[in-house]
Parts: structure tokens; sequence; C-alpha cells
């Protein structure tokens, strides 16, 4: 058995023991999804149809009664699917888990601990997922001080980047208007550094209109700034926010550093610009942004604009229209959306999207795609959610593309604690 | 194989499980009762009247809306104002004579027991309670966040955002309009950063279900994929992004590779015969690629774009690069100019990806 399955099946055995023992007469909030779609997946020059069926779950358990232990959360997400035709990697059965753990607060809350397959957002983690633990310990006058390990999760379609993983941020925040941290991870691959970076944030709220936030990560291993980035944001009026950053990465640190391709380059992106908010009726809401990129390959930008318009003060009709430019020096696309929502009555939500994006230089001998989709909602039960959608349209890899799906979803809370006076 | 089945079977398993439980669907709450209790609580006050004789149940109620006893039961009130139920004087208590209901708690929306904050201010109620209700008085008198906030232990709390000690959930709760919290704008582009500096902000009202649909690495398919009706979304991959994702790589390669490694993109251009590996593979570099100097020339491209090259051809440390610019083959030197001003001769020996080109 592989390792990584052997990981993954030993999380789910602990999930099916554990959790009912460990969650009975407390508080569960859970969704079941179940998806059936109808796919035409192009692979160079020859259509594929796949249909897959997917069972996801979502489930928190909170509540959970341990002597000692605060905030006990039980927390799982994972999905299996089978699917009918060649699939990219040619697995018609398969699963797996998104995020299974255990926390709690110990000692009055002073030391915080999640075991289990987790995401760890925060410094320099860059959202890592491992499995593993966490633990965030409060010091006195807001310091913290986060130490996480583990053995990162092998992603889809590929195979595992890392067989060990720490990390760690030193935080403080006196109150909270102010955070600060220092931070550093450290991934290994087959005894070779992946990553080793070490960084600095911080997030201050200087009135109660503008908020800055920053964050520098650090290359150890190879002596430079992967990332950067300084933001602004300004909100002087409820309906009204502007936002105004910088940002610099080098992209060739974001290959793994125990790749080959780590000794090729060594990369610089730039990129400066603003995004506008604006809300001047409560019908109609209005985005935009604009932005300057700058590379080895020379100047660039992009810029995008949105409004949605609530048609009727019910808000039971919704139009919107977006627009989208990318312009590098080399390439460039321009995008026209349209799209809507209208409901009918308080159960039935129907919405259609029609995308057009125009492409220079052209993808595969075109340069347009064009794409239509439709969704039909029923809500028909407390809690029940039923969904058909259908997209179509002609995009570069395939000259008329057609997709079907069907959605059923639950969401239901069971309390056993139920507050009866 | 029969792993796989073994997953999916669990996940069925499961999900028969979540469909079976003894669920309570999420219902909206049932109207008020049009009745109320007529309690003028200043008049109780003058005439001296301890809260403790007609709230005796405060005592025992470990959390809000648990003890029935917390709000007088008719036999109490009845304990002084007997002579108004003989004389069927029933709207000397009820709004609503013809609605007359018994009184029903609230479901606490935080977290507090009366029965461990009445030992601390030693039984005196208007610790807490500043102002009390009077019968049809608009005046909000629940004991108000910053009342709470007085006591240093939750200031504490409050400072280091351990929002779910009081407040079991935040949904039903009208944050403050502090930037701080705004998730106006385009706040998917920025959500980032934020997480990054204040994730525990994030965990106040977030499971991290709701990131890994999007950010764990094992995820079943797209949330533009699950989720088609949210046309209002900001989603990154919506529609036909698969037409222009080469554009949006080559604008920033990595936002990308934040999510995406090389085997991500490397196990769908395999199947597009991209990669060298690939069954039939093909050529999709332009004309001058071998040429130095043509201007399309590989090494000037790697320099600029080496993700790019690594989301085919990273088949580990004996990809195809190496064929040439090995020591002593004829691509010659392939490392930026400033290499060797990070990088010590002596790395050679300990790094054992050096040694695949070095021998």
């Amino acid at each position: 058995m592989e390792w990584s399955t052997f990981r993954t099946s030993a999380i789910v055995a602990a999930v099916g023991v554990g959790l009912p023992v460990l969650v009975h007469g407390q508080t569960v909030d859970a969704t079941a999804l179940t998806l059936l779609a109808g796919r035409q997946d192009p692979r160079d020059g020859t259509v594929h149809t796949v249909v897959p069926a997917y069972e996801e779950i979502w489930l928190s358990a909170r509540d959970v009664d341990i002597p000692g232990v605060h905030g006990t959360r039980i927390v799982v997400s994972g999905w299996g699917m089978v699917a009918g035709g060649t699939t990219l990697d040619d697995r018609n059965v398969t699963g797996d888990v998104d995020v299974a753990f255990i926390e709690g607060k110990l000692f009055d809350r002073h030391l915080g601990v999640r075991l289990g397959r987790q995401l760890v957002a925060s410094g320099v983690a860059r959202n890592l997922q491992l499995d593993g633990a966490d633990v965030v310990a409060l010091a006195p006058a807001g310091i913290r001080v986060q130490i996480y390990g583990g053995v990162p999760v092998p992603p889809r379609f590929g195979y595992a980047h890392g067989q060990g993983v720490i990390g760690g941020r030193l935080s403080w925040r006196p109150s909270p208007i102010f955070e600060g941290g220092l931070s550093f991870v450290d991934i290994l691959d087959d005894g070779l550094v992946d990553r080793q970076e070490a960084g600095v944030d911080a997030r201050a709220v200087v009135t109660e209109e503008v908020t800055l936030t920053a964050l520098a990560a650090f290359s150890i291993l190879e002596q430079r700034i992967s990332e950067a980035s300084l933001r602004a944001l300004w909100q002087p009026l409820r309906n009204l926010e502007v936002t105004a950053e910088a940002a610099r990465t080098a992209p060739d640190l974001f290959v793994s550093r125990a790749s080959i391709f780590s000794v090729f380059a060594e990369e610089a992106r730039e990129e400066g610009g603003a995004t506008v908010y604006f809300r001047p009726w409560a019908r109609l809401r209005l985005w935009g942004d604009g932005f300057v990129l700058h590379d080895d390959s020379g100047t660039g930008g992009r810029a995008g604009l949105r409004a949605s318009l609530a048609v009727d003060g019910a808000d039971m009709t919704q139009i919107g229209v977006q627009g989208r430019v990318l312009a590098l020096p080399a390439s460039r696309y321009v995008q026209g959306r349209i799209y809507g929502l209208h409901r009918f009555g308080r159960d039935v939500t129907a919405t259609l999207d029609c995308d057009a994006v125009w492409l220079d230089p052209r993808i595969n001998g075109e340069n347009l795609s064009l794409t239509f989709a439709a969704t039909v909602g029923w809500d028909f039960a407390p809690g029940w959610r039923g969904l058909v959608s259908g997209l179509t349209g002609r995009t570069p890899l395939l000259e008329w593309r057609t997709e079907a799906m069907a959605k059923l979803v639950y969401n239901f809370d069971y309390r056993a604690k139920k507050v009866t006076p | 194989m029969r792993k796989a089945l073994a997953l999916v079977a669990l996940a069925a398993a499961g999900g028969a499980l979540v469909s079976c439980w003894p669920a309570s669907p999420r219902t909206t709450p049932a109207d008020p009762p049009s009745d109320r209790i007529r309690a003028p609580h200043e008049i109780h006050a003058k005439n001296d009247v301890k809260c403790i004789a007609c709230h005796e149940g405060v005592f025992d109620e470990t959390a809000l809306g648990t003890a029935p006893e917390a709000l007088p039961p008719e036999d109490t009130c009845l304990q002084c104002h007997k002579e108004q139920k003989e004389k069927n004087n029933c709207s000397f208590c009820h709004t609503d004579v013809q609605h007359a209901a018994k009184r029903t708690l609230a479901e606490g929306l935080v977290k507090m027991s009366h029965q461990k904050h009445i030992e601390r201010v030693k039984e005196d109620c208007s610790t807490c309670h500043q102002r009390l209700p009077e019968p049809f008085a608009a005046v909000d008198t629940v004991p108000k966040m910053s009342d709470c906030l007085g006591c240093h232990e939750h200031a504490q709390e409050y400072a280091q955002t351990q929002c779910t000690g009081c407040h079991p959930t935040l949904n039903r709760i009208a944050l403050k309009p502090l930037s701080d919290f705004s998730h106006q704008g385009n706040y998917i582009a920025r959500h980032g950063a934020d997480a990054r500096s204040s994730a525990g902000n994030c965990a106040q009202c977030h499971d991290q279900t709701y990131c890994a649909d999007c950010h764990a690495r094992t995820v079943a398919t797209r949330v533009e994929v699950k989720f088609p009706e949210s046309v209002d979304a900001s989603f990154i991959h919506r529609n036909d992004f698969l037409g222009r994702h080469s554009i949006e790589a080559a604008g920033n390669e990595a936002s990308c590779r934040k999510c995406h490694g090389n085997d991500f993109c490397t196990s769908c251009h395999q199947a597009q015969n991209l990669t060298p590996t690939a069954q039939n593979p093909r050529d999709p570099h332009p004309l001058g690629w071998t040429i130095p100097g043509s201007g399309d020339f590989h090494g000037e491209a790697a320099r600029r774009d080496i993700a790019s090259c690594a989301s085919c051809h990273d088949q580990g440390p004996r990809s195809n690069c190496v064929s040439c610019h090995r020591v002593g083959g004829i691509g010659g030197n392939p490392h930026p100019a400033s290499w060797l001003s990070h990088h010590d001769h002596s790395e050679i020996r300990s790094n054992g990806m050096c040694t695949t080109c070095h021998f």
C-alpha cells in the first residue's frame, strides 16, 4: 500500500470510528452533496466523454465534551467518485479526504491543538495542506506562538512533493487592530530542500476606515525575496471601498528547490494598482480594478469592470455585466460577460451566464471562446436543494462543447443539546 | 483498485450516515407570541423586591436559555398579585389576554453562565444589568458587549480574537463596518493576505472545510463546477478557463503555483502529448527554439518563465534539459549570472541534485 493511500485510509478509519463516539449527543452541522456530471474532455484532438458521480460531505461537530478541553471541534470533509468513460488519470473509482481534524483549547484556552489533515495559512505557509499537528500557544501581552509540522498531502494527479514539513509563526497582537508576525517554513523533499523560507507580516487598522496589510517572504536557500506585498484598504463609507496594492514576486522561487528547474532562472515580477468597490444605490454594485504588470518579458496590465443590479427591491431578479482585459507583451485576452438570476417564488432559482473571450494570439487556431451556461435550482424541502445545469459553446479546444450536471444538496444541523425552555 | 473501492465505499457509508442522521433541518424561527407579560422592573425595585425573589432560577442557569425558572413562573407572581387573578383581571399581567401564553426563553446567542457570574458579582445583578426592561419601553436593556469587556478576562479574549469563547456562532451577529472585517469588493483577490497575517480572525467564522473547497490539493472538482448557480461570485476558473489558462499563467505564474504544482500541469499536458515522455509527443515550440539569437531561443524563454518549461518537462533531476546542460555538455552553463554569489561550490557535494550534472 502506498504511504499516501495508507495515510488517507487511516484518517478515514479514525473518522469513521472516532466521530460517532465523540460527537454523540452534541451539535453537528453537515452538508452532503451528490453531483452527477457529464462533460467532454479534449485530449490531443480526441474528445473523451467522462461521466463522474461525486459524493461529497462536509461535517463539523462542536460542543464535544472532553474534560479540560474547551471548544473541541471535529471537522471533516471528503469525497468519493465513480466515473464512466476515460478519466485523465485512468482512475474511475477514487476518493480522498480534504480536511479531517480534531481541535480544542487546553489550559484555560491558552494552548490550541489541532491534529489531523488540515490547512495552514499563516505567515509563509502558503496554504499548506498537511497531515500532522498545529499547536498555538497564547502568552501574555498578546504574544502567540504557532508551531506546525507533519507530512505534506500529495495533490491529485500527482506524486507527493515533500516528505516532511515544519514551520511556525511568532506573532504579537496587542489589540484587535494590530497583528505582526515572524514566520518560517521548511519543507524537505527526498532529502533535499523543497522550500525554506522566512517571512514577516503585519496588519494594522490605522483608523476605522484604513487597514494596512504587508508581507515579505525570503528564500533562505536562494537569499532572495520570493514574495512581498503592501496593501492599503480605505473604506470611507460603508458603500465605498478603495484598495491600493503593490506586490513583487520571484516566480522561479515558486518552483520546488528540489526540481532541476530551480537552477535555470532568477525572475522578478512587479504589480501595482488599485481596486474600487462602490454601491451608489442599494440595488447597484460596481467593481473596478486596474493594475500595471512588469516582468522580464516587458510591461503589461490588467483591468476589469463589473456591475450588478437588483432589478426589483425584493432581490428576485439580478443582472450583471463584466468586462476584463489582460494584456501582456506577448499575449492578451478581452473578456465580456453577462449574467442573470431570477427567483420564481421562494424556492426556485434560475441563472443564465454568457461569456465571450477574445484571445490573441490564437489558441489552437481559434481566437474566440464563447460559452453559455444555465442552471435551475429548486429548494424542494427545508435543507434540501436540487439543481440541474448545462453549459454549451465553442472554445479553442472544442468546436462545440456541451456539459450537463445534476446536483443534490442536503444541509442540516443536529443538536442533541437542544435548548428547551 | 480495491483500495479505491474501499475509499468510495467509506465515503458512501459516510453519505448514508449523514443522510440517515436524525436531523432537524434549518427552519426560520416561529413568529413570536403576541402576548407579553407586564413586569415593570422599576416599580418592583422601588418596592425593594430583590431580583432573586423573582429570578431565583438564574442561580442554576449554566447557559443562557437553559433554565426555565430564570423567568418567574406564574406562581411566583401570584405570591403578591393573587387578588388580581381572583378578580379575573388577566390584563393586569397579560398584554394579549386572548392569546395568553406561557413565557418562553429565547435561545442564547452568547455563551454565558449566570451561575458563575452571579458569584463573581456578589449577587449584585446591576453590575451587568445597568438598565432594566420596562413594559413597552423601546430601550434595549440587554447588557452591551462593552459591559462584558469591562472585565479583564473578556477584554483579553477580545484582544486575542477569541470570539468563540462567548459567541458559539458569528453567523447571526452583524459585524461592525470596520475595514478590518470588510469582505466587500473583490475579496477573493485579497483574502489571502488577510489569512496569512490573521488566520485566527478567519477561523472565527469559517471552518477549514470552507477554505478546503478551493485550497485543498485533494479536491474532487473545481468550486465553479460544484456551485454553477453562484453567477455573482468572483470565481477564478469560471466557464472556459482552459482556453485562456496559458495567458493567465504567463501573466502570473506564481499565482497558479500557489495551488498547482508541476505535476498538476504535467498530468494534463502529458495527455495532450505535449511532454517529451508522452506516448506520441509533438513539439509545441516555435521554429527558432534551438537557434540562439532567433528571438524565440529557448534559453531566453527559460530565463523569463522557467515555470512554463517545468509544466511539461519536470520529470525529476534527469529531465531532458540535463542531456545538453550537464558539465561538458553542448548546452553550456545554464545558471543565471548571479548564481555563484549565493551558491558556493561546496554545495555540489552537499546537494544531491547538483550531482545530476556535476559528476
